[in-house]
């Protein structure tokens, strides 16, 4: 606490130097041990406001200090003549001749060039998406169309032509794989609904992974199982257009294989294939058999 | 019976200049951890004084009587750069202990006194004074290459919000064994303020070195994450301004009040010469009006 004497005198300074926001710095060190091992240094600031001395924070500028982050609106003021000078020195190395500072204009260019980038690509996307509306909506105005002309046709009873047939690429691949060498197998392009699209054979790689077919099943040796799976026809589902070439009979192979994509190589070596017979597990008779899916 | 003659430290003896230095730099920053070891000497009291009998446990059966004890004055310190900065933990690494050890040598040299390391200090900022077991621990280390070694602790940044009255508080301790546990445990050593009317060179020295420290500190750091390969263009730049302003903000806290400091220092010990001629002249002159 400030004693009488102190806030007289601090008053007396205040009229003296004509200075009426003179702070007070109150220091009061302690012995807090009795072995006199820790000392405390107190210390206060007080100002003398409407005839009252009033206590005010006192913050030790320092390094950590988290007001730092922002952008400041006080600088520290700073009287040493040395400083300054040092500042002035090398002030022309950060400032422009008008004031700015070199680094903020280089950031705002650098910025502005990727403001341009943006307009320029948003531009181009805008375009792009145009473009992407206006073949929808002619895509959809033609579907519409030909909507309207498959219920005519139907309605006429007239027989539907199968617009653009897609090809049954998994049976292109499987026949490529598994009958490579086979040039009857490959001499014409077959739909999905088994019509006949091309005379030409398809000369098309699909990639296409074909060791998981269900037609190929894994053949597990078993004293009780019979060597000879069990056949069982599928239901063609149309019988028009079929594929010319006579259907064969898909045999499989009693050894006992341990790869199921080498075992299906191995069956398919055989000459006889029979793409519309499936192969059943022996411990699924009676139940009805998966179809192969092409 | 075996004696056995153990020094132990009666106090600790602290310059005013080299107080000075140290409140300056545990100040600089509430955020870590500052650290700097005490050039100094440490004077034989020897004289037997039977309240520093110290019993051994009765399983030893052996009394140890304490008949050197002595006093650390410590004349200066030397700031620390830190490799690692944290908020609750300071390291010096031996590298550290041997340049300082050859400061200490020099320093000798110059002043014609035995000079040596003879303790460490470092800050508790926002938190207690006493030593934790870490501390207590290291200073057991250290007492291992000598035993009058002593630390020092300098706790700053307590404010007392209700009565708005900011606290610094400083204290000395050593380690001793802990007869109960296996561990050690804190002796108070008591410390005062040795006051100096002018500023030693040493303290001088060290308090100007703050700034250089705290720069290298921070290039050390930049260069650290300047190395990183996998830092795009647009992180590098950002990384560049937050190097620069660390550099402003230790110009402007640090730099600028130290030299505002020291210039005024020099005008003050300026204006104390002319004051100091002016009673010589007239001190000579009355002892020749009286010849």
């Amino acid at each position: 606490m400030m004693t009488f004497r102190e806030q007289l005198l601090h008053r007396n300074l205040q009229t003296q130097l004509s200075s009426p926001e003179l702070v007070f710095l109150l220091l009061t060190p302690s012995i807090t041990t009795e072995s006199c091992s820790t000392h405390c240094l107190e210390h206060a600031l007080y100002k003398h406001q409407k005839g009252l001395f009033h206590r005010v924070p006192l913050v030790v500028a320092n390094l950590g200090m988290s007001d730092q982050l922002g952008y400041k609106t006080e600088s520290a003021s700073c009287t040493s003549t040395g400083f300054n000078k040092a500042v002035r020195t090398h002030s022309s190395q950060f400032f422009n001749e008008d004031g700015s500072l070199k680094e903020v204009h280089k950031i705002n260019e650098m910025y502005a060039a990727i403001q341009e980038e943006l307009r320029s690509l948003c531009q181009k996307v805008e375009q792009s998406e145009r473009e992407v509306e206006k073949l929808m909506t002619d895509i959809n105005r033609l579907k519409e169309a030909r909507k309207e002309q498959h219920v005519q046709t139907k309605a006429a009873g007239g027989k539907t032509v199968q617009n653009n047939p897609q090809e049954n690429i998994l049976l292109c691949q499987a026949l490529r794989t598994f009958f490579p060498e086979s040039e009857v197998l490959h001499s014409c392009v077959i739909s999905l609904k088994n019509r006949h699209i091309s005379q030409s054979g398809c000369n098309t790689n699909h990639h296409l992974d074909v060791a998981n077919l269900t037609l190929m099943v894994e053949y597990v040796h078993s004293p009780d199982a019979s060597p000879v799976a069990q056949l069982t026809k599928r239901k063609t589902l149309d019988t028009q257009d079929q594929w010319p070439v006579k259907k064969l009979r898909l045999e499989t192979e009693t050894r006992p294989m341990t790869d199921p994509r080498s075992s299906h190589q191995n069956k398919t070596s055989s000459s006889n294939l029979d793409i519309d017979t499936e192969m059943g597990s022996t411990e699924e008779d009676g139940e009805y058999p998966r179809s192969p899916t092409f | 019976m075996a004696v056995r003659m153990i020094r132990k430290v009666l106090a600790v003896h602290l310059e005013s200049d080299a107080f000075l230095v140290c409140l300056n730099h545990a100040l600089s920053t509430e955020k870590e951890e500052v650290m700097g070891l005490c050039i100094g000497e440490l004077s034989d009291d020897a004289r037997s004084d039977s309240k520093f009998i110290h019993a051994e446990t009765e399983a030893h059966a052996v009394a140890e009587k304490m008949d050197a004890t002595g006093i650390v004055h410590i004349h200066s310190v030397i700031i620390l750069q830190r490799s690692d900065k944290t908020k609750d933990r300071v390291e010096i690494s031996p590298e550290q202990l041997s340049a300082a050890s050859i400061e200490a040598e020099r320093s000798a040299e110059q002043t014609g006194r035995p000079l040596r390391i003879v303790g460490w200090y470092h800050s508790h900022p926002h938190i207690t004074v006493w030593p934790s077991h870490i501390d207590v621990h290291t200073q057991a280390m250290y007492q291992m290459m000598d035993q009058g070694f002593v630390g020092l602790i300098f706790a700053c940044f307590i404010e007392d919000k209700t009565t708005k009255t900011g606290r610094v508080l400083y204290t000395c301790f050593q380690s001793v064994q802990d007869p109960k546990s296996l561990g050690y445990e804190r002796i108070e050593i008591p410390i005062h303020i040795v006051p100096h009317t002018t500023i030693g060179k040493a303290c001088l020295t060290s308090a100007v070195e703050l700034p250089r420290i705290l720069c290298q500190e921070e290039q050390d750091e930049y260069r650290r994450i300047h190395k990183l390969t996998h830092l795009d263009s647009l992180t590098k730049i950002h990384n560049g301004s937050v190097f620069t302003k660390h550099l402003c903000t230790q110009i402007s806290t640090v730099c600028g009040p130290l030299l505002q400091w020291l210039e005024n220092r020099l005008e003050q010990n300026q204006q104390h010469l002319q004051e100091l001629e002016q009673e010589k002249e007239s001190l000579m002159e009355e002892l020749s009006s009286l010849d």
